[in-house]
């Protein structure tokens, strides 16, 4: 019988702000009088824009990918664009694989007979648009399409007619900020095996989110949107003992304003001082 | 991923439009400026909303008489105001882009589209198959309508024969009357190709492959995507193929207002005798004003190579061919080249016309070319630099050519390329393109608009 023990989680807390503007797409809205061609995903009780956690952890996932080489073997989706993931099929690999093992494998198809656990180790939640940050004031005061939204307007040239085509979609500016941002990474000791790879393979996580910073996020990435930052970070261990009530106040792994000032070597030597068994 | 800062320069006025347009009712013009109205602004004040509709339900309408009247200075009321060249009266102002805080800034879908207009260009200019498809594919557009009927008539109602590829081949070789059977067959392929089907495929049966009638009446029917077969050949068959996804651009950084200024953009276009000059044509000045930003204006932004898309493994999917790697890893070779080739043939034009400004532009910007510093390049890019910095029409002009046919003419006239506004007529003789956009500084005709440079940062 497989045995899986939670050793402790890594909460990573911080902002996200848009350094381009930003789109990830909603549904086209269909019954919106006026609609425009490409909305933005909006929260289904505020109506303000926001960032899904799946959209985040989905594009940290494929960058990681890209990042160690892992083929894209996996299609998950078929048609318009084929969209290919990693997944390790081969229990071996998938042990030693950061990208598998941080984010996850579909239950299923030939791993149902894998006789190992397989965790995901990672939560990864949806971030609204700041409520408190002055960036919010600002983009509230601005004169923008929509609240808290740019609709741009573009216009595609015909290469030998030189016809126009107008089309327009929707952004959050640049310079909006997304908070509260939370991840949790949680800390297994699988068969009393330790915690050293999960200790290893968080540091890919912060691999991921520093990868995200150089690449985009949402659409129109090769056109200049979906640039961001992850600002005001705060990196805190909680361990067995503290939710079990032996310790008042979780570790500060670490702390700062840009993923640089985080000192993420240092972060497997502290949870080990700090297991508290 | 290799990423490089550029730091862009605007050689020229460069107005990259919002489509939106100011009219008189959105804005006064005050003392060599023009200010945009903020409505919230002026109810701030106390304006009744009913008295302010029916002054502006009057044609005679001014904001700044209205202003004026209420001794509002048009400061107070303004959301943003610029230096404009000439009171506007009844012609509208192109609204220039800026971000939400009215910072203005260039978009990376502006530069994107110029770099890949250059890299079409490059990659059609130096592939003959590219041409040979693309003389044929716009053929085949010109005579679509003929060659539909004439399937529609040999296959005489029989849904069968309608899809029959065979029967494609009858109806090309009479469309075009061609003798050469070789040739039918290529136009053949060319046909399926633009259309996205796989000849061979439909010729063994498969249902996906087959084309119908009304597939082939309605092939180049959209003037706003006529080059979509041609780039799709040169780039990629959809955009998850596209070459363009490898390169990455970012917005520029913005700038200040203090950067833009609304200028006067005129028609120009060969008179009656056949000179150049400022259209006018029954009482009517072809002129409008544009937002645009200075000339010196400069920002940065960057440019990034998506190394992960060109490496053996991304490679297995995409399929980018080696001449089309080096098109993006020699991408100011490829923006310089296609540039030169506008500006030689604006040049020859200009000279030709006597406007001696225009041609010392040109000719500056011809030795600026000749002089770059390594990873240096020019693009013309926004609005206004009409079809010839737009298009690779200077290539399917060439390759239209013909002793025996005029196919470019009968281009021109199916997709009303040089239309003449007054009578809707297209006339094949006359000089196309016969319009050109002059910006102007003060009174003088001084620009070509668009033009910028890109300059690599160091470190
Ligand atoms: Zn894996």
């Amino acid at each position: 019988m497989p045995n899986l023990m939670l050793k402790g989680k890594v909460i990573i807390t911080g902002a996200i702000e848009a350094v381009t503007g930003l789109h990830i797409g909603g549904a086209a809205a269909g019954l919106d009088i006026g609609g425009i061609d490409n909305p933005v995903i909006r929260h289904p009780v505020t109506r303000e824009p926001y960032i899904p956690g799946s959209s985040l952890r989905g594009k940290m996932r494929s960058l990681l990918d890209k990042h160690l080489g892992l083929e894209a073997n996996k299609l998950i989706q078929r048609w318009k664009p084929a969209v290919r993931l990693h997944e390790c099929d081969d229990e071996e690999k998938y042990l030693q694989c950061p990208a598998c093992q941080i984010f996850g494998v579909t239950p299923g198809d030939q791993r149902r007979d894998w006789n190992r656990l397989k965790p995901s180790r990672l939560i990864v939640r949806d971030v609204l648009l700041s409520q408190t940050h002055e960036a919010t004031r600002r983009l509230r005061e601005a004169k923008t399409d929509l609240p808290f939204t740019e609709v741009k307007w573009e216009a595609a040239i015909d290469r030998i007619t030189a016809a126009a085509v107008p089309r327009q979609n929707e952004r959050v500016p640049a310079g909006a900020v997304f908070s509260p941002f939370e991840m949790v990474y949680n800390l297994f000791d699988l068969n009393g095996t330790g915690i050293d790879n999960d200790i290893r393979w968080l540091t890919h996580l912060f691999k991921a989110m520093e990868l995200l910073e150089d690449d985009y996020l949402g659409g129109y990435g090769s056109r200049g949107a979906g640039k961001i930052a992850f600002r005001e970070l705060k990196v805190l261990f909680k361990s067995r003992a503290y939710y079990e009530g032996e310790i008042s106040e979780p570790v500060v792994l670490g702390e700062g304003n840009t993923l640089r000032d985080l000192n993420v070597s240092q972060f497997g030597e502290k949870i080990r001082q700090n297991l508290g068994d | 991923m290799s990423s490089t800062t550029y730091r862009l320069t605007c050689l020229s006025p460069v107005h990259i439009g919002t489509g939106q347009q100011w009219s008189k009712f959105d804005g006064a013009y005050h003392e060599g400026r023009w200010y945009v109205v903020d409505l919230d602004r002026v109810f701030a004040l106390g304006v009744d909303g009913n008295e302010l509709a029916q002054a502006m339900s009057s044609g005679a309408f001014s904001w700044a008489e209205w202003l004026r009247g209420r001794r509002i200075s048009p400061e107070q009321v303004a959301l943003y105001s610029l230096p404009c060249a000439l009171p506007p009266g009844e012609v509208y102002i192109r609204e220039g882009i800026k971000d939400v805080y009215l910072r203005p800034y260039i978009p990376a879908t502006t530069l994107k589209g110029a770099v890949r207009t250059a890299i079409v260009w490059y990659l059609l200019r130096h592939d003959e198959q590219a041409q040979a498809f693309t003389r044929r594919y716009l053929i085949l557009a010109v005579y679509a309508k003929d060659i539909g009927q004439i399937v529609n008539r040999l296959a005489k109602g029989n849904r069968q024969a309608e899809e029959d590829p065979q029967l494609h081949l009858r109806a090309i070789r009479e469309a075009l009357e061609l003798d050469d059977a070789q040739e039918a067959e290529a136009f053949l392929q060319t046909l399926y190709r633009a259309l996205g089907k796989h000849l061979e495929g439909a010729r063994r049966g498969d249902r996906y492959e087959r084309v119908r009638m009304r597939d082939i009446r309605e092939l180049g029917s959209d003037r706003r995507f006529l080059a979509l077969p041609v780039e799709r050949y040169l780039l990629g068959k959809d955009p998850n193929h596209d070459l363009l996804r490898v390169l990455q651009v970012g917005d520029s950084e913005t700038t200040s207002l203090e950067q833009m200024e609304v200028g006067l953009v005129w028609t120009y276009h060969l008179n009656q005798s056949g000179r150049l000059q400022p259209k006018r044509e029954q009482g009517m000045e072809y002129k409008s004003l544009a937002e645009w930003l200075k000339p010196e204006t400069s920002v940065r932004l960057s440019l990034r190579i998506d190394e992960s898309l060109l490496g053996e493994q991304a490679n297995k999917v995409l399929k980018f061919k080696p001449t089309q790697q080096q098109a993006i890893r020699r991408l100011p070779e490829v923006c310089n080249s296609y540039a030169r080739s506008v500006i030689g043939r604006q040049k020859e034009y200009v000279t030709r016309h006597h406007q001696p400004q225009l041609q010392a532009f040109y000719n500056q910007l011809q030795q600026r070319l000749d002089s770059l510093p390594g990873g240096a390049f020019l693009l013309n890019i926004g609005w206004g630099g009409g079809w010839e910095a737009k298009t690779v029409g200077d290539i399917v002009q060439e390759i239209l050519h013909d002793d025996d046919y005029d196919d470019f003419g009968e281009l021109r006239k199916r997709y009303k390329l040089g239309e003449n506004p007054q009578t809707n007529r297209i006339n094949p003789d006359a000089p196309f393109p016969e319009t050109r956009l002059v910006a102007y500084q003060g009174a003088a005709a001084a620009y070509p608009l668009g033009w910028v440079l890109l300059e690599p940062e160091k470190g």
